[in-house]
């Protein structure tokens, strides 16, 4: 019935897949958590908290579950630690090429358990972000890759977020979420903490994605199922859950602050938390002396945009 | 799908039996369309019914039609069961079929999954080339027997064939059938499943079960490994002997301690060609090589870029062949051969479906595998022969009043059973389903 050749079943009844999972494997609010958890101070909204290892239960049959809908999904586990991000999965320094369903999860669990001991020491103390920037940018080279090989397969990616965002990543972060929505690669995020991810909020609303807050993580599967499993083929036709409000708020260039209101290059758009007389970016000096506008908690959203030459003093942003 | 058809057909005790085993339920769960899958792991977590109101919110409004047929699909497989609710205040509900549901759970929580015992590594084993040479290979001797009296296949083989009445005897010999023709315009996983189906039909309900079980099981093999045989119980083993006749799997001899799936058993369930993830570049060469061929110009000329005459006795079926090189054959499609193809019993659906299926790749990437005049042309020399079309209906006449007679007309309108009414002396023809309601409805209003 189905067509065999690959270059006709574009518009077929196909949900054949690229997962590309992010786990935020920060130790700091894992092990942060579970601390918590033990002490048993955690107010009620935080009582359904998972620890790592009930979230390896969750994530893994969200594993199972995906690569059961179809014999040709592939899949993609990436983990953004301190400092650092990696595969786990596809795994490329195994030099065995043929692997069994066995074989996926059995790699990605072993290397997420053993994960914790081996990291712990080579963190600096200082530095307690993970990089989420660039495991999103591995994750777009590796679908990039993969895309190159099969043009009609579907990518998608899914970050599972508990760490707080890094401002000091959000150009980067930005830049991959462009240049996902470009590729049109949907990026899901599942937030397992308190706080709502700027970053992540703007991922997913650009590229069409889902972002979910889940309200009781004991029951992290059912979200799994079924939300983040709807592939890019089903969401044509069947409802998820998206944003209402996102917050846009971008970080300065010079501090990497997330600022309310700041100032914009008329000619390249860096925005700066602080007036300069000249661009630290592309180097243009602003010759216009303006009035300051005050900063007030009302006008959220605003950035100021800096004279250069006969531009107009104010403009805002989105 | 063939197989959803024949699933569709068992009761609700037999598919149930066949829920028992989880690799069942797996493979199931694949072969659906996209919307049933998602519906299902929906209400994996989910132990009491639902208001089947609730279903229709998963679903953009755009979507209903498909949206029902999802879950008629997943009604007729049994694997949603409805509860009728005979109060007025609460609605129809549904859940997951208990069984299917609890075996997709298990199987989701398992993390050692292994299906059959592996053989250690050898380096005897055969290539995956050999395996799809090997399975190409003995389907076509299948097919080729089909398609001309010379070969003959196994007696298993040609046994089936007579049975799915794709075959009759004729003086002796066996010659094919008007379905014959259309089987061999089919894709190649319809077929099989034609001949597995007649296979199964021909065992006792309990031994079809294990057959079935052990079918589904196949498919979750790997290509290009080898599988003890040992580790099958009795009744696995005398199908795989007979699988390896079909070419669906591979066994160096009979008494080979391993035998090795391929591409064609893996994919059997879900009909899609099973691609490997690592060489899908290479894999994309050979199966474009492979499956198009056909290029078809508006002029009503068809290159077959081909040299299996099995092919070319396929095409014969609706094409005029003209002449034939050693890597082309030219044919022209003319009335005259579609009309032979159709006496056949031959769709015009079928053979622009065989057309657009073995396109040339060059054909596919142009945007037109087939050409849409000549896919009109097919259809309107497919209309010719059925010029008069055939309904069974009843007529009504001597209609008491005209109020009654035009109420009467509107009501068929309606309801969709009208076919003709002649307003000057009264009568109305409405096809068989509308005769009790309108009868009814006559009776009510004017009796």
């Amino acid at each position: 019935m189905e067509n065999n050749s690959i270059a006709n079943n574009i518009d077929e009844d196909d949900d054949t897949s690229l997962l590309v999972i992010i786990v935020d494997c920060n130790i700091y609010s894992w092990g942060n958590r579970e601390k918590l958890l033990k002490e048993g101070t955690l107010n009620d909204e935080k009582k359904t908290y998972i620890t790592f290892s009930k979230f390896l239960e969750h994530l893994m049959v969200f594993i199972n579950a995906y690569l059961m809908l179809n014999q040709e999904n592939q899949l993609s586990v990436l983990c953004s630690k301190i400092g650092k991000s990696e595969f786990l999965f596809p795994n490329h320094t195994a030099n065995d090429p043929l692997y069994s369903e066995k074989t996926i999860q059995e790699q990605i669990l072993h290397k997420l358990q053993n994960m914790d001991l081996n990291n712990i020491n080579e963190t600096e103390e200082r530095n307690i972000s993970s990089s989420f920037s660039a495991a999103m940018s591995m994750a777009l080279c590796y679908i990039s890759r993969i895309k190159k090989a099969t043009p009609t397969i579907r990518p998608r990616i899914v970050v599972f977020n508990v760490s707080p965002d890094v401002s000091a990543q959000y150009i980067s972060v930005m830049n991959c979420i462009f240049s996902a929505q470009k590729q049109s690669i949907p990026v899901d995020c599942c937030i397992l903490s308190q706080t709502d991810s700027t970053f992540l909020q703007q991922a997913s609303h650009l590229t069409n994605g889902v972002y979910l807050k889940p309200q009781n993580q004991q029951q992290l599967t059912q979200y799994l199922l079924s939300t983040f499993l709807i592939d890019t083929y089903s969401r044509k036709f069947l409802a998820y859950p998206t944003l209402k409000s996102v917050d846009y708020r971008a970080s300065c260039f010079c501090h990497k602050k997330i600022v309310d209101i700041g100032f914009v290059c008329s000619v390249c758009l860096s925005i700066f938390c602080k007036y300069s007389s000249s661009c630290s970016t592309c180097g243009t000096k602003f010759s216009l002396k303006i009035e300051l506008p005050k900063k007030t908690t009302t006008a959220n959203n605003t950035t100021t945009v800096i004279g250069g030459g006969n531009q107009s003093a104010t403009a805002s942003t989105k | 799908m063939k197989i959803f058809e024949y699933l569709s057909s068992l009761s609700q005790n037999e598919l149930e039996d066949l829920y028992q085993d989880q690799w069942t339920c797996k493979a199931i769960l694949r072969t659906l369309p996209p919307r049933a899958k998602q519906y299902i792991l929906k209400m994996l977590m989910i132990d009491y019914p639902i208001p089947i109101s609730s279903a229709k919110e998963w679903t953009s409004s755009t979507s209903m039609q498909t949206h029902k047929e999802a879950l008629k699909k997943l009604f007729d497989l049994k694997i949603i069961l409805l509860n009728r609710s005979y109060q007025q205040s609460v609605s129809d509900s549904i859940r997951l079929n208990p069984i299917y549901q609890d075996n997709i759970k298990k199987s989701l929580a398992d993390m050692n999954q292994t299906v059959f015992t592996t053989q250690k590594e050898t380096n005897k084993a055969p290539t995956i080339e050999a395996l799809d040479a090997f399975s190409k290979s003995q389907w076509e001797k299948v097919l080729y027997f089909l398609s001309d009296e010379q070969t003959k296949p196994s007696p298993l083989i040609s046994e089936l064939l007579l049975t799915a009445d794709l075959t009759k005897p004729d003086n002796g010999s066996l010659s094919i059938t008007s379905e014959g023709f259309k089987f061999l315009l089919k894709d190649v996983y319809t077929q099989i499943w034609t001949l597995l189906i007649v296979y199964l039909n021909n065992n006792t309900p309990e031994k079809k079960k294990d057959l079935l079980t052990f079918l589904f099981k196949l498919s979750f093999l790997q290509l290009g490994k080898g599988y003890l045989v040992s580790n099958l119980n009795d009744l696995q083993k005398e199908l795989l002997m007979d699988l390896k006749q079909f070419g669906l799997i591979y066994m160096v001899s009979n008494q080979s301690v391993a035998f090795y799936p391929t591409r064609l058993i893996i994919s059997l369930t879900t009909g899609k060609t099973l691609s490997l993830f690592q060489n899908i570049a290479a894999e994309r060469e050979i199966s474009q090589k492979e499956q198009g061929y056909i290029i078809l110009e508006t002029n009503y000329r068809l290159y077959a870029y081909t040299s299996s005459s099995l092919q070319i006795s396929l095409l014969s079926l609706f094409v005029k062949m003209l002449y034939r090189l050693p890597n082309l054959a030219v044919g022209i499609i003319t009335r005259e051969s579609i009309r032979t193809a159709l006496i056949h019993g031959i769709t015009a659906d079928q053979i622009i479906e065989f057309v657009r299926h073995n396109a040339h790749p060059n054909a596919v990437n142009n945007g037109h595998p087939i050409p849409d005049v000549v896919a009109e042309q097919i259809k309107l020399w497919e209309a010719e022969r059925n010029r008069i079309g055939y309904t069974k209906s009843v007529l009504y006449n001597s209609f008491p009043t005209t109020d009654c007679y035009n109420a009467t007309v509107k009501f068929a309108q309606e309801q969709d059973f009208y076919i003709y009414s002649n307003d000057s002396n009264k009568t109305l023809i409405v096809n068989e389903n509308g005769n009790d309601p309108i009868r009814t409805f006559i009776r009510r209003n004017f009796g």
